[in-house]
């Protein structure tokens, strides 16, 4: 008696556990998590002073909310040799399609740059203009006091780890910001499509 | 007797110690195999070990909770398995209160498998590894197989060494009960009937 009793509270305990570290089984791994709560709690960019590929200074939320776009942010370093280059190579697609849409005063993209020891304006001018960025659809940019990397970083949940070989790891996505300022919502790389397609729609 | 009765709680206390240790834990934890296939079973044995502490009287109170190791052994089935999550793997090297409890549950699932395993029987004891070992395989397949980091914290081949590990780690488990299961069945056969 004693031990069924003992046994069902471990087993109510134990999946209380699970249910709560996985919110409510939605999400097993952090990514998944970090996608679930930004949907969920859509919180605001942080106050964090930019600086873009001509050196212009801003700060993040106030130039969303003048710009007054939906903005799909992605997280790259210009060293990278993985998944940035397939970063790129979606926004350049999506630079393309918004150009033939004609979306350009709906939707801005804009790349930001956890390396801001090397990426400076002049890295990242080059770097656009490798990428054959149009500067009225697509902005580089990184952060004017890497001390304010961290807060950019946690409110977009994005995790950057040294891989050894002097380059780096971090997680991939892009990131959609409503123009009122607010992250909305994370996709994987290959979602964006029926993005503008709703869009051009609407 | 009573003198490995003395040496192995305090053991148990040095491990303890040493694995709390802030340099020990950030090497450890730095890299996921060692993580997961070197700091989770020293934690459990130092679990084990604290257990031996325990005088008769106590562990004679427990048993009433813990009939057949039943109890016991859920606990450590549960600890092992929330402690797989990738989420929580994560989380425990961003958190402190985190990685506080990962501390206190398995060592507490350790005492659990101490005070458990010689009063379950056949049954038990393979209700417990049978499930422990196919989540161990699962997971372990899981981060072999996956196209993706599954934890962020974690670099890519840190997750395929993981992954490796445990499949090898649940295999030669069940080859180790395999093994006793025979030896057990040869015994009764031979010796005791």
């Amino acid at each position: 008696m004693r031990t069924t009793a003992a046994s069902a509270i471990i087993l109510l305990l134990g999946i209380w556990a699970a249910w709560a570290i996985t919110g409510g089984f939605k999400a097993i791994t952090a990514e998944q998590a970090r996608r679930l709560d930004i949907s969920r709690k859509q919180p605001a960019v942080p106050v964090v002073r930019l600086i873009d590929q001509s050196g212009r200074a801003f700060r993040f939320g106030e130039w969303v909310r003048n710009e007054n776009k939906l903005l799909i942010v992605d997280f790259i370093y210009t060293n990278c040799q993985t998944i940035c280059r397939s970063l790129g190579t979606e926004f350049q697609q999506l630079q393309r399609d918004i150009a033939e849409r004609g979306l350009q005063d709906r939707v801005h993209l804009l790349s930001v740059s956890f390396d801001p020891a090397h990426d400076s304006p002049a890295v990242l001018k080059e770097y656009a203009e490798h990428m054959q960025a149009m500067p009225d659809v697509w902005t580089f940019a990184t952060v004017g006091d890497a001390r304010e990397l961290d807060a950019l970083l946690r409110t977009f949940g994005v995790i950057v780890i040294p891989d050894r070989q002097g380059g780096y790891q971090h997680n991939a996505a892009l990131i959609r910001v409503a123009p009122s300022g607010r992250l909305v919502s994370v996709a994987d790389f290959d979602s964006s499509e029926s993005l503008l397609n709703e869009l051009a729609g609407s | 007797m009573t003198g490995t009765r003395k040496l192995r709680p305090r053991a148990g206390l040095l491990l303890l110690g040493i694995l709390a240790l802030p340099a020990m834990r950030s090497m450890m934890e730095g890299d996921m195999a060692l993580h997961m296939l070197l700091q989770f079973p020293l934690l459990l044995l130092a679990g084990w070990l604290l257990a031996q502490e325990l005088s008769e009287q106590a562990k004679a109170r427990l048993q009433r909770w813990n009939r057949a190791g039943i109890a016991g052994l859920l606990m450590t089935a549960m600890v092992l398995m929330f402690w797989m999550i990738p989420r929580a793997l994560d989380m425990v090297l961003s958190d402190g209160t985190m990685e506080f409890w990962k501390f206190l549950t398995l060592v507490m699932a350790g005492m659990a498998l101490e005070l458990s395993w010689q009063a379950a029987g056949l049954i038990v004891r393979g209700f417990f590894l049978g499930n422990v070992l196919p989540m161990m395989m699962v997971v372990g397949w899981l981060y072999i197989e996956a196209p993706v980091r599954i934890c962020n914290a974690y670099l890519t081949d840190d997750q395929l060494r993981a992954g490796s590990g445990l499949l090898a780690l649940a295999m030669a488990g069940c080859a180790v009960w395999l093994l006793a299961f025979f030896v057990s069945s040869n015994k009764v056969e031979n010796g005791d009937t």
